[in-house]
């Protein structure tokens, strides 16, 4: 940006989130909050935050389950771990929520797994409904070494969230989708090839790619979708005394590093 | 932009031809590239920036004795623990730092611990008896309840070493401060506690001694504490998922579990997919 350019910035910065006029009113989007959007519930407000779009009945129900059915309260899962470690120390529960939700950021759980998995499927997507053929794409991602990401669980492994929410979907008869039934497609494909099994990541991806969600909206979406379960552990920690929770001796530390010697 | 953001601070000079582009910045009135950068040490500097004064060189010392005591608080630390968490996840560096200060922060071991601490201190020193009746409670505090006495140890039974060692050594540069009255009435401090004094309290005591105010010493013991959460995040990610301990044989639940139910059979759902488009 030039000097020029930033200046203009400087005197006038463009919203499309909204407008707080205080004391009078606060425009949200396109809406007024407390009058047009005053009946939606708080997760159909983020929604439309996300997307700018507003969503079917059934399309929250789904997008709800999504968040509902990853949120599990135990202190061991590393997010919410943090915050029960957090509350060990005794600090705000939002400083500890805060830290649990940073970790979320990562590469082995929540937002990068189904950024990644939502642009493979997207991409997928696009070159099948080009006339390419899926087994012929995929054999090209292996021969290349790359990772399908969302796929690499091993076969005897099941993650009891697959069957859950594809039954949530055929029950309210969204389990139509294009990525949806192409991740199976992926699936079947990568079992005969490589034993391997998609994780819920993937499901999860081509639930909110066929919801029209680009990298960006799956990377806001993602940011809450373990969060119901971290107040229970927070909660959890002050239930014991300060720094019980999962206390360590000193043995339990394997150390592998040079002996003790003088500086 | 008709407001200005006021700063005694930081001062920053203009480029000759573009406005946003700074030329020179001073800390304090001190050039920063100028000045600072060839003739200041990262603590002095450190201390310039905190407490808006050049520091003594004994202050600076201190300062410095400070942040090796603090800069890894060690692995079974609450804060490197959640630091540890994050990083064999291999979430970004910054939210690392998040997680550690999440749990660095806190009122046990933490930050705020320190902060709570120094003003325990800075009540006691000089009194005839000691009162470490905690802080009246406010109930507009997003702070949990204190639940044991700031600056000591609550599950100890007696100071472990290293924290009389850093006392000792911390004091050897003290004119008669907080660190010596600490040194010198530890014992008697512990007795009205009943606990003994933790290396918070210690570090309490050094920041007091420094002049550092409870806010400003509660920052840097945030910022000062996260080069040991850094460190062993990022061994933990090169160490990967599969070493970490998950604690899976000591998490038991304490309320009725209910019935476990099968999982939905798919497997004629999943036929129908695969073979959608053939």
């Amino acid at each position: 940006m030039t000097p020029s350019e930033l200046e203009q910035l400087r005197r006038c910065y463009p919203t499309r989130a909204g407008f707080a006029e205080l004391s009078e009113r606060s425009v949200f989007g396109e809406h007024d909050l407390h009058h047009t959007l005053k009946d939606l519930s708080w997760f159909e407000l983020n929604l439309y935050g996300i997307t700018g779009r507003r969503f079917s009945p059934v399309q929250v129900r789904v997008l709800n389950y999504v968040w509902l059915q990853t949120s599990y309260a135990d202190v061991r899962i590393w997010p919410n771990r943090i915050v029960a470690l957090a509350g060990s120390a005794r600090t705000t529960p939002l400083l500890a929520l805060v830290g649990g939700l940073a970790s979320c950021d990562a590469e082995l759980f929540v937002a990068t797994p189904l950024v990644r998995c939502l642009a493979t499927l997207r991409r997928l997507r696009e070159k099948v409904r080009a006339g390419d053929s899926l087994e012929t794409l995929l054999q090209a991602e292996l021969d290349q070494g790359r990772t399908v990401y969302g796929f690499g669980r091993p076969i005897a492994s099941v993650d009891e969230r697959v069957p859950h929410l594809v039954m949530f979907l055929r029950d309210l008869d969204a389990d139509r989708g294009e990525c949806f039934r192409l991740a199976f497609r992926i699936e079947a494909f990568l079992l005969e090839a490589k034993q391997i099994r998609m994780n819920i990541a993937a499901l999860l991806a081509a639930v909110c790619a066929d919801l029209g969600f680009d990298e960006v909206q799956m990377h806001l979406f993602s940011s809450l979708l373990v969060f119901a379960g971290m107040p229970p552990c927070y909660l959890d920690a002050k239930r014991v005394p300060p720094g019980g929770v999962l206390p360590l001796r000193c043995d339990d530390v394997r150390y592998t590093g040079v002996s003790p010697r003088k500086w | 932009m008709t407001e200005t953001l006021e700063t005694a601070i930081w001062k920053e000079t203009p480029s000759p031809d573009d406005p946003f582009q700074a030329s020179h910045c001073y800390c304090h009135g001190y050039d920063v590239h100028e000045d600072l950068l060839p003739n200041a040490s990262w603590f002095e500097v450190l201390f310039l920036l905190l407490a808006g004064k050049r520091p003594t060189p004994a202050e600076a010392s201190l300062l410095e004795r400070v942040a090796i005591i603090s800069m890894n608080p060690g692995t079974r630390d609450l804060g490197v623990r959640a630091a540890m968490n994050a990083g064999v996840g291999r979430a970004p560096a910054g939210s690392v730092l998040v997680a550690a200060i999440s749990a660095g922060a806190g009122q046990f071991g933490g930050a705020r611990e320190v902060s709570l601490a120094m003003r325990l201190w800075s009540e006691n020193r000089g009194a005839a008896s000691f009162d470490l009746s905690c802080p009246a409670e406010d109930e507009r505090s997003e702070w949990p309840r204190l639940e044991h006495v700031p600056g000591f140890d609550p599950h100890a039974r007696s100071a472990s070493a290293m924290v009389l060692t850093s006392i000792e050594r911390l004091a050897e540069g003290s004119d008669g401060g907080f660190l010596v009255w600490l040194r010198e009435h530890r014992e008697a401090l512990e007795a009205v506690a009943g606990a003994p004094v933790s290396m918070t309290g210690v570090l309490a005591a050094a920041y007091c001694e420094l002049g550092f105010s409870a806010a400003i010493a509660e920052y840097a013991s945030l910022i000062l504490r996260l080069p040991g959460a850094a460190a062993h995040a990022l061994e933990q990610r090169e160490l990967g998922w599969r070493t970490f301990p998950f604690h899976s044989d000591v998490v038991r639940p304490q309320q009725p579990t209910p019935p476990q139910h099968d999982l939905p059979d798919i497997t004629a759902a999943v036929k129908e997919y695969v073979g959608d488009t053939k």
